[in-house]
């Protein structure tokens, strides 16, 4: 009789839909976000062809802006920000602190089915004439101009914010409460820290996002005024809102791949990381500072001259962690015995990726690169390459 | 102080130098950094890769003296690179006094100028040299970016308030300007040229005395282009307006069903007031030249357009009346 584990216990689609088991429930994420990367994916793969040429080769100017604009929503809603917590996440947090299972393990279950009430909105507004807002929904051309199918994709984003809550919120008390007897604080293994510093995050930030894209929408819907000039609201005061939590995103995107690097590279050097508390410090001070960076995103809206100075002060600061983890992950190949495997070469790779990813962009001088190519380079760079290249470690975790 | 190499557009106004000597340093900054850390996990990959199946690493667990020098050296670096962008920004947000004030508005998708003796552009912005210049920027829709590269100068118009932006152009010429944030379907078309202009020209160019001389047909052609006619009026009628090929002493059709003989009058009171009568199928959306064109300039644009009377008339996107009636 072969060894009963958390595949063969129970067959069925019922056994899998209705599970509670994290493991599960972390495949069948999986399956999910598989499917919008895809979805995602065909959208940037017309955007190259229609590239080829000068002129645009494939598609009109409207048609063009809904993909490029569906291809943002599905990747980094759908994808970008669910993917490493909720499969990675889901599946290793209660292994690694010896719980048997995450402290919540229906809400888990419901998390997973929010996300696909989410999608399905979404994947309506694509069906039903497409987005050609951006992803950024900047009002009042989201709320009052766009001709597009605006209103299910923020209901569908506002729904979907509700599974990050909850999963972040599940991680949190898992990880207070839930790990054995003599794991303390300062034994957990680094990739828990990074899920928690990603899961203040993830609470803190996301109803920022929801309210906001639901003010928009009610704004589209019922003519309001909340960032309508023309009725007394502020388009910018849309771009606070909006980018309180999309800056702080970035970090619910990238800390979860830092935590796996910083779980391969000790593990196939065979020797114990470099600088384990500044690592997990740096997390946390990556998730904290990144609450107080966001009109970076806004230097060329007019702010005033000493919010932008504030802000730009700020946004060097929060760069000081992240380069104290490539440090320490370099300094742990020293005198290591360093295997060739595809893990290692890939979490090496993500330094790589991550370092150039800077300059690649701005390199600090963002006024330059506001809203346009140099952003989308670096975004596509940070997460197209780096993160992404963090899936293929899916691949082990079945020999857990 | 420019690169020889292809790196980034021409310099030409006053803050080019110093945001180019900014990214300089960030960039060398970043290459060095890049180049260290590659090139240390490049060795060490080698040099510690496992040669007995049992090998294990050496348990190093930190150095304190390694954190501090590589927390504080790069705080070091950013506060430069912080201090640096913060003195080109604070003079980049504070115009000097006595600049020369330019309107500038933003809507789907054009941008109209308009310079302080009431002279209005289209999709052209005219500048003199060596002049502090300060746009005052709005937009009449959605949010908009004006972006000159060539001045590395860029800033949001915004409905519902005013922004400015000032720079000083320092060399004679004509630079792109984009629109520099997503406003909706021709977004990638909304732009235009600064030309920038010594102050001898800019002042003839203001008071119009500029292309009233010669051949009125020239004169009229060169208008026509200088006055952006053309971004709208596009021969081949695919353009917001209708194709003036054919137009002169030919029936227009207009939009309340009635039509008109397009003569000389016609053609001035399109020009003055062109709400005046719309042609059938097209929107009111032609600005007023009013106070913009001295009589003879209007003469001139009359001149080349009757000169159009031989050009083909484009199937779609004339506003000529069909000969036979259409079902």
């Amino acid at each position: 009789m072969p060894r009963e584990d958390y595949l063969n216990a129970k067959y069925g689609l019922g056994s899998w839909l209705l599970t509670t088991d994290h493991k599960r429930i972390a495949l069948l994420y999986l399956g999910s976000v598989t499917v919008f990367f895809f979805i995602g994916g065909i959208f940037a793969t017309l955007i190259r062809i229609h590239l080829l040429t000068p002129s645009g080769y494939l598609v009109t100017p409207e048609t063009y802006n809904k993909l490029f604009t569906m291809h943002g929503v599905a990747m980094i809603f759908f994808f970008l920000i669910p993917s490493i917590p909720a499969v990675l996440g889901n599946f290793l947090i209660p292994l690694m602190i010896g719980a048997k299972d995450l402290a919540f393990p229906k809400i888990n279950l419901l998390s997973w089915y929010i996300y696909l009430v989410g999608g399905c909105f979404v994947l309506y507004s694509f069906g039903t004439g497409g987005l050609d807002t951006g992803w950024t929904f900047y009002t009042p051309l989201s709320s009052v101009y766009s001709n597009s199918a605006v209103t299910p994709a923020v209901i569908g984003i506002f729904i979907n914010g509700f599974s990050s809550i909850l999963t972040g919120l599940n991680f949190i008390v898992t990880i207070h409460t839930m790990r054995a007897p003599g794991m303390t604080w300062f034994r957990l293994p680094l990739f828990v820290w990074a899920h928690y510093a990603t899961s203040l995050v993830m609470v803190l930030g996301t109803p920022v996002i929801a309210i906001t894209l639901l003010l928009a929408g009610l704004e589209r819907m019922f003519h309001l005024g909340f960032f309508n000039p023309a009725l007394g609201g502020d388009p910018i005061l849309f771009q606070h809102l909006f980018w309180f939590y999309s800056h702080p995103a970035v970090y619910i995107m990238v800390l979860p791949a830092m935590g796996v690097v910083s779980e391969i590279i000790p593990t196939f050097a065979r020797k114990p990381i470099f600088g384990y508390s500044f690592i997990a410090g740096s997390s946390i001070a990556i998730a904290v500072i990144g609450f107080l960076v966001w009109a970076h995103h806004m230097f060329v809206t007019g702010e005033s001259t000493y919010a932008a100075l504030t802000f730009s002060f700020l946004s060097y600061l929060v760069a000081i962690p992240s380069a104290v983890k490539v440090f320490n992950w370099t300094s742990t190949l020293y005198k290591g015995s360093i295997s060739w495997d595809t893990p290692m070469i890939y979490a090496l790779g993500f330094i790589g990726l991550f370092l150039i990813s800077g300059p690649h962009s701005d390199g600090g001088a963002d006024h330059q690169r506001q809203e346009n190519d140099g952003v989308d380079s670096w975004r596509n760079n940070m997460f197209g390459h780096a993160c992404l290249s963090q899936t293929p470690l899916v691949v082990p975790v079945n020999q857990i | 102080m420019q690169s020889q190499l292809p790196l980034s557009p021409e310099q030409a106004s006053n803050f080019a130098p110093h945001v180019d000597g900014l990214m300089a340093f960030i960039t060398l900054i970043s290459l060095f950094f890049g180049v260290v850390i590659t090139a240390a996990i490049v060795i060490f990959f080698f040099k510690y890769h496992r040669k007995e199946v049992n090998d294990v690493g050496v348990p190093i667990h930190g150095d304190m003296r390694l954190e501090a020098a590589w927390l504080i050296i790069p705080l070091v670096l950013a506060m430069a690179m912080f201090g640096w962008g913060a003195v080109i920004y604070v003079d980049y947000r504070h115009a000097p006094p006595d600049t020369l004030d330019i309107y500038v508005i933003g809507k789907q998708w054009m941008w109209k100028a308009q310079q302080p003796n009431g002279l209005k552009e289209i999709n052209e912005l005219h500048v003199p040299v060596g002049r502090d210049v300060r746009l005052i920027l709005a937009s009449e829709d959605v949010i908009h970016d004006f972006f000159v590269p060539a001045f590395r100068v860029k800033m949001d118009v915004v409905p519902g308030h005013y922004n400015t932006m000032w720079f000083r152009p320092t060399k004679p010429g004509r630079y792109h300007f984009f629109c520099s944030q997503y406003c909706g379907t021709n977004h990638a078309l909304m732009g235009g040229w600064v030309t920038v202009m010594e102050p001898a020209d800019y002042a003839a160019w203001l008071s119009g005395t500029s292309g009233a001389e010669g051949n009125p047909v020239v004169a009229g052609e060169k208008l026509f282009a200088e006055k952006a006619c053309s971004t709208c009026h596009l021969g081949a009628g695919l353009g917001r307006a209708p194709s003036l090929n054919g137009v002169y002493g030919a029936k227009i059709l207009l939009a309340d069903g009635s039509t008109v003989t397009a003569d000389e009058a016609y053609i001035r009171e399109s020009i003055l007031q062109p709400n005046a009568k719309i042609v059938a199928g097209y929107q009111p959306v032609m600005p007023t030249f009013q106070g913009q064109l001295t009589e003879e300039q209007i003469l001139a644009l009359t001149a080349y357009i009757k000169s159009l009377q031989s050009q083909p008339v484009p199937a779609k996107g004339s506003g000529i009346a069909p000969a036979t009636e259409k079902k």
